[in-house]
């Protein structure tokens, strides 16, 4: 009976792993790094996170949990309250319906889809900001921290494979 | 299965909504959406605290290597600056203790005394949007909102909302902070307007003023949400109205901030200061 029920709770753990790991990469983001250029330029974790999961095992990505995840960051940064919600949702939607196209395909193809739904995420996140703020936010920054995040998805996307062959195959 | 096609579809427009809504009550200020981020932002300071520790650790350990490697090099600068220092501390005694004479002789009452609490950062936010920082220290250690917050060189900016063990700071390079200034010599007063970019703004100067680069910038203490007087920065760029102004913080090294209490002194303060 014990046995039974330390099972179902390290199951229950492990289904915990995707969003549980997502909400440490966005707390890793707001850390104080000791640099201004590392805190504007670090990578957008959150965006490889739940698009990584949405794709290769939705079932522990779901809507809810994106929005969550958006919601605490947006917390934390002292944006907009919403727009990273809002922004992940969307994100989660896109990349659930487009997952036929990516999973089990060669490794680029993933890459590409992630570069092109990052782009649009971004270019939400500033499009809102701008309105939200009434102002015109600078657009370099945002594409630089786009280009970045694209950059180390190879590496990160490697480390999250590796977790979920270990913990959740 | 088309039922559970439309449960999908309703949970998305749910979710959806739920996030347009929060973006329009955020939008109008809401006091609710404030204070329940506040909260939150409260909840995870422990956490911050503790994973922020390994990094403060690595930040250490690099600059102890950097600081070992100049050292050669910063002590040939410090034992100038100290030969041209020591000229300044002569004038700076003299001129204290004329001006406590003619304090006494004018029977002028003296500044309140500021109160200074010490909080060490421990997230940054700043991002393309935002520039913002939480610091360890909240009600129970006597902050406000409003406070000015200093690190060693000079202001950076001020204390936005407070939670029980952690508040959030505004910085001067925020596209929201506004800051009544003068600058030093002229008297001139203007306002320092952050842009998200490391060199805040100074704007609405009167149209006659000249302002140029090495003008020291200081706070006014207009509005008196600042005490008057204290350093922000230097004028660095002067073209066609456009004045930027780097501040003396170094913002690499922001590793505590220094929250001034300040009181605006009242009519009557002095008498009942003198009946105490």
């Amino acid at each position: 009976m014990i046995g039974v029920l330390a099972n179902r709770f390290r199951n229950g753990l492990k289904g915990l792993l995707p969003v549980g790991l997502t909400v440490l990469l966005v707390l890793a983001a707001y850390l104080p790094y000791g640099s201004a250029e590392v805190s504007r330029l670090f990578p957008q974790f959150a965006l490889i996170s739940v698009f990584f999961w949405s794709v290769y095992q939705p079932n522990l990505m779901p809507a809810g949990a994106a929005f969550l995840i958006g919601f605490v960051s947006d917390v934390l940064s002292g944006m907009p309250l919403g727009l990273t919600a809002l922004t992940l949702v969307l994100l989660q939607y896109a990349a659930l319906h487009q997952r036929r196209a990516f999973v089990g395909r060669p490794f680029l193809v993933g890459w590409f889809g992630f570069a092109f739904l990052a782009a649009v995420a971004m270019v939400l996140v500033w499009l809102g900001a701008s309105l939200y703020y009434m102002t015109v936010f600078a657009p370099a920054p945002v594409a630089v921290q786009l280009a970045i995040t694209v950059a180390v998805y190879p590496l990160i996307a490697e480390i999250l494979g590796w977790l979920q062959r270990r913990y959740l195959l | 299965m088309p039922t559970r096609a439309a449960v999908q579809r309703s949970a998305y427009l749910l979710l959806i909504s739920a996030a347009l809504v929060l973006l329009v009550l955020g939008r109008s200020d809401n006091e609710a959406v404030s204070r329940f981020r506040t909260a939150v932002t409260d909840l995870l300071a422990p956490v911050f605290a503790v994973m922020s520790e390994p990094v403060r650790h690595a930040n250490e350990l690099t600059r102890a290597g950097e600081d070992l490697w100049y050292t050669y090099r910063d002590n040939a600068r410090l034992r100038q600056d100290i030969e041209r220092l020591s000229s300044w501390q002569l004038i700076a005694r003299k001129l204290e203790q004329e001006n406590a004479v003619l304090r006494a002789q004018l029977n002028l009452r003296p500044e309140p005394q500021p109160f200074y609490i010490t909080a060490r950062v421990i997230a940054d936010t700043g991002g393309a949007f935002v520039r913002t920082l939480v610091v360890s220290a909240g009600s129970r250690d006597g902050v406000l909102p409003g406070q000015a917050a200093l690190s060693g060189a000079g202001l950076i900016g001020r204390i936005t909302s407070v939670g029980y063990r952690s508040s959030r700071l505004l910085l001067l390079s925020d596209l929201n902070s506004r800051v009544p200034v003068v600058v030093e010599g002229s008297r001139i007063r203007g306002v320092l307007a952050g842009d998200n970019t490391d060199r805040p703004r100074l704007i609405y100067l009167p149209a006659t003023a000249q302002v140029s680069p090495g003008d020291r910038i200081v706070t006014s203490g207009h509005g008196g949400v600042f005490p008057p007087g204290l350093p922000i920065g230097t004028v660095v760029h002067v073209n066609k109205g456009e004045i930027r102004v780097q501040p003396f913080v170094d913002w690499d090294r922001l590793e505590y901030a220094t929250l001034l209490r300040y009181e605006l002194p009242r009519l009557g303060d002095g008498l009942s200061r003198d009946g105490r």
